[in-house]
């Protein structure tokens, strides 16, 4: 499944969000990506991926989940997104 | 001849309040286990064991990472430990090891060799991202690149040598150095490289350690080990080979400081009363269950704010009733008798909302927010919670409060609700509560207009400032560029806060400030003088704002708060906030922001 979500963070998607969401996208069987509007993709189980999208606050990705647990999974990084990863 | 040496002053960047007055360590080591290893290849039958070297070294480097997490764990708070966390994932990051396992097995180099290379590949990458804080991330990616080398070469990444007690020097300080530094030797740092929001400085704060960083490299080339130097982590300032009157001024100042901090600590205990007597009750905002704790660790009564979204975002699936009701009864158990609001959840104009299954809003912000989005589109989340409060609501003193109401009837139908679950839950032989106080955010102007009315039907207000200087002013918080008009002190917001802190006073019901003023300081004597009941905000305000709040005449705090709210602009209305409190507590004031 596709859905949008937006870095709302001020400092934008640095290490430790990258952290939160590679460790939280780890738990789920399905694959998950993050999409920037540019159409560069990160696999957002590794870090270091995320890290190189370098994504900052405001800007809007594509969460892309695939797999037994999708929906599950997508809801669970939409939901980090959403809360600003709790930083603010 | 002796030299006499000449008192140096430079300027760099305050990351850590505090003084320091000592003699020099020049910690060199630093970034020198980080450097490219020789090129050479191996031989095939190598392959195995260089891949096995690989992963035993980064076995090894999440270990000593592991270790030092717990060790910070006592001296920093947990969330600065979280640091470690992405050094962690970068160990275990598939797209590194994948890539460096080839290089090994198809190009024949050795595991050291492969690593840096494959490591600088990726903080080359990065350092080409137009964020800056994105960019300086790279210095925690070659921290822990660092000491997987260390392993992989056979080096231990080592700690700081020193004897005494020192002031670190260093060109640059990772955020694994900064935490191996024993807390009694080191009496601060200093470091060249770095800025107010790298690792080590948010390290240095949570480990309080007074620090310096961003100094001018042809100062650094002047200081010598064993050199005298006075570091002050307030102003960012350092003095080299200062001169005995200047080191006697810093001593003073020091000895000033270490014992307003103590009494800070040691006021804890202290109810938060003005000098003429008025109580108010501060207490904690916090998101977690474990985060109960710090509220009493820093002397706070009570949960102001339990954001329960936190269990709804944390989870795969939404919490059951069950899940629900332990967390409550736990933290009830945990606080005694003092009370606990729990606010019901409240997912904002984002995206979550597809997670719940929600159409997508072209204003969000403006949408099926908080309470609308549990009484509209997901009742039965709305129902769930409520039955695991009403439940719960035994076992303590629990009240429940409703986010960006905007009408008296969005709060009657919950109440109906709650008198529908309890029918129910006496029907199924379920013990629960049979009250349950019920109090509306204060977050949007119509709430504040309508401050009455809505005290006719609810316990309580809290007031949430931080919606509620967004949507007064018409000022999106999360656009950076609107920064200059979000105030918190505008005339328009602080009517609002007035208007509603009256009508509950008038109807007699409890009202707070849950919002980010109400642990700054700064606004302290306002909303002192306004007359709030309490104030939620993160425990780790709790000290400063319970001394400000003691140190205040309510009669002269209330004629400050009718002056404020004849101001014309929000300037003048902080000032003269700020006025009382720097001849209130002259202490704070100078701590937060010296003239």
């Amino acid at each position: 499944m596709e859905i949008e979500v937006k870095i709302l963070n001020r400092l934008g998607l640095h290490a430790r969000p990258a952290a939160l969401v590679a460790q939280c996208a780890g738990k789920f069987e399905a694959a998950v990506n993050l999409i920037t509007a540019g159409g560069s993709t990160a696999d957002a189980k590794s870090i270091l991926s995320l890290l190189m999208l370098g994504a900052p606050c405001g800007s809007v990705l594509t969460l892309q989940t695939d797999g037994c647990d999708a929906e599950e999974a997508a809801a669970a990084v939409a939901g980090l997104f959403a809360a600003k990863f709790d930083e603010e | 001849m002796p030299e006499i040496k000449q008192e140096l002053i430079c300027q760099g960047i305050a990351a850590s309040s505090g003084y320091a007055i000592g003699r020099i360590c020049f910690v060199r080591h630093g970034e020198s286990f980080y450097i490219e290893p020789s090129d050479r290849t191996i031989d095939e039958s190598q392959v195995e064991v260089e891949i096995k070297h690989f992963y035993a070294s980064l076995d090894a480097a999440r270990n000593e990472i592991l270790t030092l997490q717990e060790t910070l764990r006592s001296k920093a708070d947990a969330s600065d430990v979280g640091i470690f966390d992405a050094q962690l994932l970068i160990t275990d990051d598939q797209l590194l090891t994948r890539e460096v396992e080839q290089m090994i097995s198809t190009m024949h180099k050795p595991a050291d060799y492969a690593f840096f290379k494959v490591v600088e590949k990726f903080v080359a990458a990065i350092s080409v991202m137009p964020d800056s804080y994105i960019k300086e991330r790279t210095a925690d990616i070659r921290d822990v690149a660092a000491r997987v080398l260390a392993h992989l070469q056979h080096r231990r990444a080592g700690d700081v040598q020193y004897d005494d007690q020192r002031i670190i020097l260093a060109h640059d300080l990772t955020p694994s150095d900064t935490a191996a530094l024993d807390r009694h030797r080191v009496l601060g740092f200093v470091v060249e490289t770095g800025s107010a929001s790298s690792h080590t400085a948010i390290l240095a704060r949570s480990m309080q350690l007074p620090a310096v960083l961003g100094i001018p490299a042809d100062f650094m080339e002047k200081a010598r080990d064993n050199d005298m130097l006075i570091l002050d982590g307030y102003t960012g300032k350092l003095i080299l080979h200062p001169t005995p009157e200047t080191e006697a001024e810093y001593r003073r100042k020091m000895e000033e400081t270490l014992v307003f901090f103590h009494k800070l600590d040691s006021e804890k205990r202290l109810s938060a009363e003005t000098r003429d007597g008025f109580v108010l009750q501060l207490s904690g905002n916090i998101e977690k269950l474990e985060d109960v704790d710090t509220i009493h660790e820093f002397g706070g009564i009570g949960v102001g704010l339990f954001r329960s979204e936190y269990m709804f975002l944390n989870a795969s699936g939404l919490p059951s009733e069950e899940e629900q009701f332990n967390t409550y009864v736990d933290m009830l158990c945990k606080m005694g008798r003092e009370p606990v609001v729990v606010r019901t959840l409240d997912i904002g104009g984002d995206k979550l909302d597809q997670a719940l299954q929600r159409y997508a809003e072209p204003n969000p912000f403006l949408g099926l927010r908080g309470i609308r989005f549990c009484l509209r589109e997901r009742r039965d989340v709305l129902r769930t919670q409520l039955r695991a409060l009403l439940r719960a609501g035994r076992f303590g003193n629990l009240k429940v409060m409703l986010p960006m109401v905007t009408c008296v009837e969005e709060v009657l139908e919950v109440r109906r609700l709650i008198a529908e679950l309890q029918d129910e839950l006496y029907d199924q032989r379920i013990e629960h509560a049979l009250h349950l106080p019920v109090g509306a955010m204060i977050e949007t102007p119509a709430a504040a207009l309508l401050a009455g009315p809505l005290a006719k039907v609810v316990d309580f207000f809290s007031i949430g400032t931080n919606d509620l200087v967004q949507y007064t002013l018409a000022v999106d918080r999360t656009n950076e560029r609107l920064n200059y008009l979000y105030y918190p002190t505008h005339p328009a917001v602080l009517t609002l806060i007035a208007n509603c802190i009256n009508a509950a006073r008038r109807h007699n019901i409890w009202v707070s400030v849950c919002g980010q003023i109400a642990g700054d300081p700064r606004f302290t004597p306002l909303l002192v003088g306004l007359g709030v009941h309490e104030l939620s905000m993160p425990p780790s305000s709790l000290g400063p704002v319970r001394r400000v709040v003691r140190k205040l005449q309510m009669a002269d705090a209330e004629l400050a708060a009718m002056q404020v709210l004849e101001c014309e602009t929000p300037e003048k209305a902080l000032e003269i906030s700020m006025n009382m409190l720097r001849s209130a507590a002259p202490e704070i004031a100078e701590l937060i922001a010296p003239e």
